[in-house]
């Protein structure tokens, strides 16, 4: 598991790490715009380093929205497995990294992802060594505390930029979708969960930026009969943004040049033929490309070979920004 | 179709005492959430194994012979068009890669060892497989596609294998193409870092009971839970060594674990028409809807031509076993010797589908 650290502004009496040896108090966090740290750092490390504006941020290994009751009182947090680490849920981000972006799938049955094509930002129920692994677990739930051993995790509301689905696939490979703030937020975005048990989902996001999920936990007590409803827990996601560029052969004659492109930046494809001492022109016959937030894609004819692309990106007020095409 | 035919000669009366065998404790997984391929690494030894670990009751650990895994039958599906796993329309049972209620959640986990112990990944691999139908693992991912990662209808090789990461566990989706016993054997290997060759843990046996059980699988699974030794519960096994087969214990209603002839068949003269005739009597296990019986009769016992005899004389009532006496067609007396044997058949399992 590699930690790194986001810097922000926000509560300063937070205590984010809340188990492990560790005693120290750090995680504040500003409503809006986390800033990434450079620094990634193993576990220990980031214990060392720990420092006040600091959030640490799980990027890989297996980690739980956890979801537990003990003493009359709710507990929702984020338990990190292999580390066995807890926090608090508005005390750590949780990435969903740029490599993490796929295009919605033609099926119909995916279609409540978004548009076939566009991107869909998705944290995987199959572990990838490369991305966090989110389950939802509820190990520390003690049986027989609620009614059918069942308790339900409801989401309650989304900030951020784009809309936040949470789904499974059944053993055929349909969608199970359990969340959906793309139609509304309400009490059928739901997930039932079995007390002492874990599940792994997935979770996608339509758009890359920073996300506040708020989940809330209830369950109808075995004791009394009666429902009973935590607070409104907060996880924070931070959905990351890459041009995941790729090349591909279309045909004997034909390039197709493909990328993620953002809005307010613009796409100029440049080539050369000779890659050390080359010049970089703008490719002739192609046009500068305007980003729309969408996977945009560029035929290319391979005459003159051998040729060399790159994708010049040009923010709007700001330096151009060079991406070699592998 | 093929049977497997089960002799019993009525003079072979005496029975050997055979010790019973003790029960081995078994638990059986109806609804938990289990890493049942659960790979565990001795250090000491330097050696790997294979177990069951129940999540839900602290990660206690089964050795697969204390543990069965069962699928109920509301797990069974009929597949749709376009998955690998078998034609549009297809059963198949399924342990699911979700966890559903009242079904086991099965998983595979190296979570019992510390990372940098081994190099990423390991493997467990599929080495054999004993049941009526076939088994495949796979995972659901992506939008909606299917990675098959075990399948037995091309046979075992080594790509019919697992790969969890260190430290890690992971969830598939286990079928069985028809319902019955099936003893599912796993072998785990890995290489610890440095190392040139791999360790490898033994071949494992895993048994899952697919439901509904066929009436004699029903019957060694109440007899043997968890076993998987062969020249135990197979049905030409004689555990308790007293001369009767599984099967012919299952027939007659007999314990198979307790050495015991008296509920042999038996042979005796009756009278019909006024006239005496030789008899054959045998206990049948009501339950064993799955079983043919046959008494037949020959002039030597070195006959080949046996004849069946079709005449039921008596039929007695015992609650969950009757007592059944067949009636030979030639009368005693002339000086005639004739034998008797009771065959067994067993029905075999059904056929795989095509």
């Amino acid at each position: 598991m590699n930690y790194s650290q986001l810097h922000g502004l926000g509560r300063p009496d937070a205590a984010a790490l809340r188990s492990g040896s560790a005693v120290f108090a750090l995680a504040q966090k500003s409503k809006f715009n986390f800033i990434r740290a450079i620094v990634t750092a193993g576990v220990l490390a980031l214990v060392g380093a720990a420092r006040a504006n600091d959030l640490p941020v799980l990027n890989s290994g297996h980690t739980d929205v956890g979801v537990n009751f003990e003493d009359g009182a709710w507990d929702l947090h984020v338990h990190a497995e292999e580390a066995d680490l807890e926090f608090e849920p508005e005390h750590v981000v949780l990435e969903v990294a740029g490599h993490a972006v796929q295009k919605v799938s033609s099926d119909p049955r995916f279609d409540f992802l978004g548009a076939a094509g566009s991107p869909i930002w998705v944290l995987p129920a199959m572990e990838q060594h490369d991305l966090l692994f989110l389950g939802l677990g509820t190990e520390e739930l003690a049986p027989g505390l609620f009614s059918k051993d069942t308790v339900t995790l409801t989401l309650k509301s989304v900030t951020g930029p784009g809309h936040f689905m949470l789904y499974h696939l059944d053993p055929l490979g349909n969608p199970v979708v359990s969340m959906n703030s793309r139609d509304g937020i309400d009490a059928s975005d739901a997930r039932s969960l079995t007390a002492g048990s874990h599940t792994h989902v997935h979770w996608a996001f339509s758009t890359p930026g920073q996300y506040r999920i708020g989940l809330q936990a209830s369950g109808v007590l075995a004791a009394t009969g009666e429902t009973n409803t935590s607070d409104v827990a907060e996880y924070l996601f931070e959905v990351q943004y890459a041009p995941a560029l790729s090349v591909t052969r279309k045909d004997t004659t034909t390039l197709a040049i493909e990328w993620l492109s953002r809005e307010h930046h613009e796409y100029h494809l440049q080539s050369t033929t000779d890659l050390s001492s080359g010049e970089w022109v703008a490719h002739p016959g192609v046009d500068p490309v305007a980003g729309t937030g969408q996977f945009i894609t560029l035929d290319v004819s391979l005459e003159n070979r051998p040729r060399f692309f790159r994708l010049e990106i040009i923010e709007k007020d700001s330096q151009p920004m060079n991406a070699p095409i592998p | 179709m093929n049977k497997t035919v089960f002799f019993i000669l009525v003079s072979a009366g005496l029975a050997l005492a055979g010790a019973p065998r003790l029960r081995a404790q078994c638990y059986t997984f109806t609804h938990e959430h289990v890493d049942l391929l659960s790979v565990q690494f001795h250090a000491v030894s330097n050696s790997l194994s294979l177990m069951a670990s129940d999540d839900d009751h602290g990660g206690a650990f089964y050795a697969s012979n204390q543990c069965v895994v069962v699928c109920p039958e509301s797990m069974k599906f009929a597949l749709p068009a376009g998955t690998p796993m078998g034609n549009e329309g297809d059963p198949l049972w399924i342990l699911p890669q979700n966890p559903y209620a009242g079904v086991p959640y099965v998983g595979v986990s190296a979570e019992p060892i510390a990372p940098g112990t081994f190099d990423d990944p390991l493997t467990i691999q599929l080495t054999r497989i004993e049941g009526p139908g076939h088994f495949l693992v796979w995972q659901t991912t992506g939008f909606g596609s299917f990675d098959l990662k075990m399948d037995t209808r091309d046979g075992i090789g080594s790509n019919d294998k697992l790969t969890p990461f260190v430290g890690a566990h992971e969830h598939h989706n286990w079928g069985f193409t028809t319902s019955g016993v099936y003893r599912v054997y796993f072998q785990a290997s890995g290489r610890r870092p440095g190392q040139t060759t791999n360790i490898v843990s033994p071949e494992t046996p895993f048994t899952f009971h697919i439901l509904p059980l066929k009436p004699f699988e029903h019957w060694t699974a109440t007899n043997w839970p968890c076993e998987c030794d062969l020249t135990l519960i197979a049905p030409g096994a004689d555990p308790d060594g007293d001369a009767g087969v599984n099967a012919i214990e299952y027939a007659l209603g007999t314990d198979p674990k307790m050495a015991a002839g008296d509920a042999w068949p038996t042979v005796s003269l009756v009278t019909a028409n006024g006239q005496a005739y030789g008899a054959m009597s045998y206990t049948r296990n009501k339950a064993a809807t799955d079983c043919g019986y046959e008494v037949v009769a020959a002039s030597s016992l070195f006959s080949t031509d046996w004849q069946t005899l079709t005449t039921v004389h008596e039929t007695i009532h015992l609650g969950d076993t009757e007592r059944i006496t067949m009636r030979d067609t030639v009368p005693v007396g002339g000086g005639v010797q004739r034998f008797f044997r009771l065959r067994v058949r067993l029905a075999p399992p059904q056929p795989n589908t095509p």
